[in-house]
């Protein structure tokens, strides 16, 4: 039965419906079934398409506007937010520039006053009475200090 | 379509406009011409606004949003079933548009006789026949709508052309030239083992 229902809506392959067709033309029930698929089919596919009672469409309308008034409301804090995370990003990393550069004189100044104790070590290992194990250390120890300045004054 | 699912509310509009009689229509004959119908189509389409930018169109435009209607109307059944048997009384649905005597027009005479007999039938054969014979959806849509096998459809979609015959018949012009009503007495000799007509039914439909 499934197949006549099938067939009146032009489901069925040729093959097939031959066959249907010819045991239809011999079975009366069949026939009265056909007819009875085809007679709804017609009747319903003529139905009339009634149109919006009046004032219908504005209400729809209206109520659209107000959904999609609601879905703005929701979007716009969400918009907000996402444009608000690159904002805070490029702060952190200008704070962490700032951080790292107002370090940096301190540095240059530390690193200025060690060189002058540095010179004042030179001028104390040129003396022939310092101990000389000791005074390759600090001389060693003096050169790094010197290079460390002359860096920072170079950068300067 | 595609601009709609992106966001625009103008293309959004312009398919409410295309789409609203028919389902409004849709709507109508699901609930038999129940007076909540203009309600109903309004929450059918809140929900498509809601749900556009899901929409991935693995189906037509069309057949997602009767899914949404046939949804729509399910619940709102659903409640009025739960009414009616709370309040113990049945509650008739209105028909609508009815207007007083000689200025109906013959069109919503005959959509009214249309949605009485739809009504009649129980709600699961009601949603095939109005999808596939008033809006003319395909077998294979009808069942993703309706989330059943072809077969299913097509065997109930059957029964409920049967069904209704008996109070569309007033409505056609012509005269039926079969005699005997529909599932008369007179057995199909296929019925008994004479041979009946096989055949695969090809996935495609006819579109409408």
């Amino acid at each position: 039965m499934r197949l006549v229902a099938a067939a009146v809506d032009g489901g069925v392959a040729p093959g097939p419906l031959d066959a249907l067709v010819a045991h239809v033309e011999r079975c009366p029930a069949c026939a009265v079934e056909v007819e009875t698929q085809m007679l709804v089919k017609r009747v319903l596919g003529a139905a009339p398409m009634l149109p919006l009672p009046a004032g219908a469409a504005g209400r729809l309308a209206a109520r659209l506007d107000d959904e999609a008034r609601r879905t703005k409301r929701a979007v716009d804090w969400r918009t907000l937010t996402m444009k608000l995370v690159p904002v805070a990003a490029c702060l952190v990393v200008i704070a962490a520039v700032l951080h790292h550069a107002i370090r940096r004189p301190d540095a240059v100044e530390v690193s200025a006053a060690i060189a002058d104790w540095g010179r004042d070590e030179i001028r104390a290992l040129q003396s022939p009475r310092i101990d000389h194990a000791a005074s390759d250390l600090r001389l060693i120890g003096v050169l790094l200090i010197e290079a460390d300045h002359d860096a920072a004054a170079g950068k300067n | 379509m595609t601009q709609a699912a992106a966001g625009s509310r103008e293309a959004f509009d312009e398919l409410v406009r295309r789409h609203r009689r028919p389902v409004y229509n849709l709507v109508r004959a699901l609930t038999g011409g129940d007076g909540d119908a203009e309600d109903l189509v309004q929450d059918v389409f809140v929900r498509a606004f809601r749900a556009i930018d899901g929409f991935r169109g693995d189906s037509a435009f069309k057949s997602w949003l009767y899914r949404i209607a046939v949804n729509v109307v399910h619940t709102h059944l659903q409640r009025r079933r739960t009414r009616e048997s709370m309040s113990g009384a049945r509650l008739d649905a209105p028909l609508g548009d009815v207007a007083d005597g000689d200025d109906l027009e013959a069109a919503v005479l005959r959509r009214q006789a249309i949605e009485r007999a739809l009504a009649s039938l129980p709600e699961q054969l009601r949603v095939l026949v109005v999808l596939r014979d008033v809006h003319g959806l395909r077998y294979d849509e009808i069942a993703k709508i309706v989330k059943s096998p072809r077969g299913t459809v097509e065997s109930r979609l059957f029964r409920a052309r049967q069904q209704l015959r008996p109070m569309l018949e007033p409505l056609v012009a012509v005269k039926s030239s079969a005699e005997g009503p529909a599932g008369s007495e007179i057995a199909c000799e296929a019925s008994s083992g004479a041979g009946a007509p096989a055949g695969a039914v090809p996935d495609g439909d006819r579109e409408s």
